[in-house]
């Protein structure tokens, strides 16, 4: 017999605070600790500071700890000695940075740098494996930096909690030797790929949706940059973010995973580094792919001989989109277009009947959760009836005379919905609920998931 | 015109066209440009046009290139992606 456990139980809360407020104590612990360590004149990755380590030779203990990896003779001492003297720049510390992290800091390369200027949020945790419940809404450096010092003493971490822009970019960038691109959004790709150019450092990037991911490295011995491949910026909004579309946790682990093995090859100066070729993976149908991608352009804006960028520019305004992968709110309504949360609560406690409530989300979000009254009519299927004669109302058994009411995640498709029902029922009265599901949680009810 | 059926794939576009790989009957010459339009219009990628890079048997196919295509070649489009 199972007997349920009470996960009120004041102890049981009690317990669970106090090893909260521990392990947070020891985190802060340990950071006191590594700043008394630390060198006298440091300077990570300008130079063999190291933590005052011999950097000609390898220790006892680091010999016994990497031999593994020395036994591989296109590794051995002296493959080992220059991931020591090496440093690395991870450049995003989510989904695929965490893994290229965990690796890198594993495999002994002297200082790794990590830039992110995110915290961590719960909705990370699946994917980004180096943080915890411990670490929620705390800087994603710091949570990686506790992680990574626990795995690997021996590594000097430097954490970079700031956006990386074009005011930054190459003082950060050019004391480390290469540059991991793990970031999730266009505008920082094109800034880290200018920088890479004009600081010739090379570029390991990689990319992770849904099930797919993608991999290469860019400005490798002569190889091309990410300008040569993709001249123009995508068109706004035409580029899914994880937030989204969603991401499988194992797929940005495998491409991270496979961006630590390219540095690892980089810095010990071994053969088939993946330059003028792109791997693709589909997790769905465990698929790799190699193809072989173009040589330098010789009209490329930043890298050929006779470039039309020869600094950095605003990346934000050149991609027409923000350097994160959040979604800015749109407004296309009149405000007496629109109710607010609170109106939304009382119409469905007093006049649910008299209206039609309709939730624009796709069917996946939802099934993970939605307010009861509300129909499922995902905006897609809208476009299609937006331009097909077809009744949508009456394929739905909705009624043609009473208000509608549309909701979605964040207020922003239940705008669009709201425009492209008022061409299709012009008589009826159609509002949408500002701030959709986002402000519904906040406001009205605590205990709805928000994703 | 003569015809090739090729087999082509759409690499993070799936939920853009429906599809991921499926044969489609081709020109068997025909340039970069005109084959990059009729894909756009057949599989519904207007949206990111502009960005898609698209390669045979495994190989870029740069701007100004003529394709030779036969039977059984593959055909793959792929978008950068920029998810992380
Ligand atoms: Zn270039």
């Amino acid at each position: 017999m199972v007997i349920e456990k009470d996960f009120k139980d004041p102890r049981i809360l009690q317990l669970k605070e106090e090893i909260k407020n521990l392990k947070l104590l020891l985190c802060q612990k340990e950071t006191e600790l590594s700043e008394l360590l630390k060198p006298v004149a440091f300077s990570c990755c300008h130079g063999p500071s190291m933590k005052g380590a011999s950097k000609e030779k390898l220790s006892a203990t680091e010999i016994s700890r990497y031999s593994r990896q020395m036994l591989i003779p296109k590794i051995g001492v002296k493959g080992q000695l220059k991931l020591k003297n090496s440093s690395v720049l991870i450049v995003g510390v989510g989904g695929l940075g965490c893994p290229a992290a965990l690796y890198l800091a594993a495999a002994g390369v002297g200082c790794i740098g990590l830039v992110d200027h995110d915290c961590v949020e719960i909705n990370n945790l699946h994917r980004q494996v180096l943080h915890s419940d411990v670490f929620l809404n705390q800087p994603k450096v710091d949570s990686a930096f506790a992680a990574l010092r626990r795995l690997n003493e021996e590594v000097e971490f430097r954490t970079h909690k700031t956006q990386l822009s074009s005011s930054n970019a190459t003082d950060i960038i050019s004391s480390y030797d290469v540059i991991v691109d793990a970031t999730d959004n266009a505008p920082t790709r094109f800034l880290l790929n200018d920088v890479c150019v004009f600081t010739k450092k090379p570029l390991v990037s990689g990319a992770a949706l849904q099930t797919e991911g993608q991999l290469t490295v860019y400005n490798y011995e002569n190889g091309p940059c990410y300008r040569c491949l993709f001249p123009k910026p995508p068109p706004p909004n035409s580029v899914k973010n994880c937030g989204d579309a969603g991401v499988l946790g194992t797929v940005p682990g495998v491409i991270g995973t496979l961006q630590a093995m390219e540095v690892i090859k980089i810095l010990t100066e071994n053969k088939g580094v993946l330059s003028g070729r792109l791997l693709t993976y589909d997790g769905l149908d465990a698929s790799f792919r190699t193809f072989k991608i173009r040589d330098k352009s010789k009209t490329c804006a930043v890298c050929s001989e006779s470039p039309t960028i020869k600094e950095l520019i605003d990346y934000e305004q050149f991609c027409g989109s923000a350097a994160n992968d959040k979604n800015p709110s749109i407004n296309l309504l009149n405000p007496n277009e629109r109710i607010h949360v609170e109106r939304l609560a009382e119409l469905l406690k007093t006049e649910s009947e008299n209206n039609t409530f309709i939730d624009v989300r796709s069917p996946e979000e939802f099934e993970m959760c939605s307010i009861s009254k509300f129909v499922n009519v995902p905006i897609n299927s809208l476009f299609f009836y937006n331009t097909s004669s077809e009744p949508l109302f009456t394929d739905l058994k909705l009624d043609t005379e009473k208000p509608v009411y549309v909701i979605c995640r964040r207020g922003n498709d239940s705008q669009r919905a709201v425009q492209i029902l008022k061409d299709l029922y012009s008589h009826l009265e159609i509002k949408d609920v500002i701030g959709g599901l986002h402000s519904w949680a906040k406001r009205v009810d605590n205990d709805f998931p928000v994703y | 015109m003569m015809k090739a059926r090729a087999v082509i794939s759409i690499s993070g576009a799936k939920d853009l066209s429906g599809e991921k790989e499926t044969q489609i009957i081709v020109p068997s010459s025909v340039s970069r440009q005109d084959l990059l339009k009729d894909l756009v219009s057949r599989f519904s990628l207007q949206a990111i046009e502009s960005i898609i890079t698209l390669a045979v048997n495994e190989e870029y196919i740069l701007d100004a290139e003529e394709i030779n295509l036969k039977n059984g070649d593959q055909l793959a489009i792929i978008p950068p992606l920029s998810g992380g």
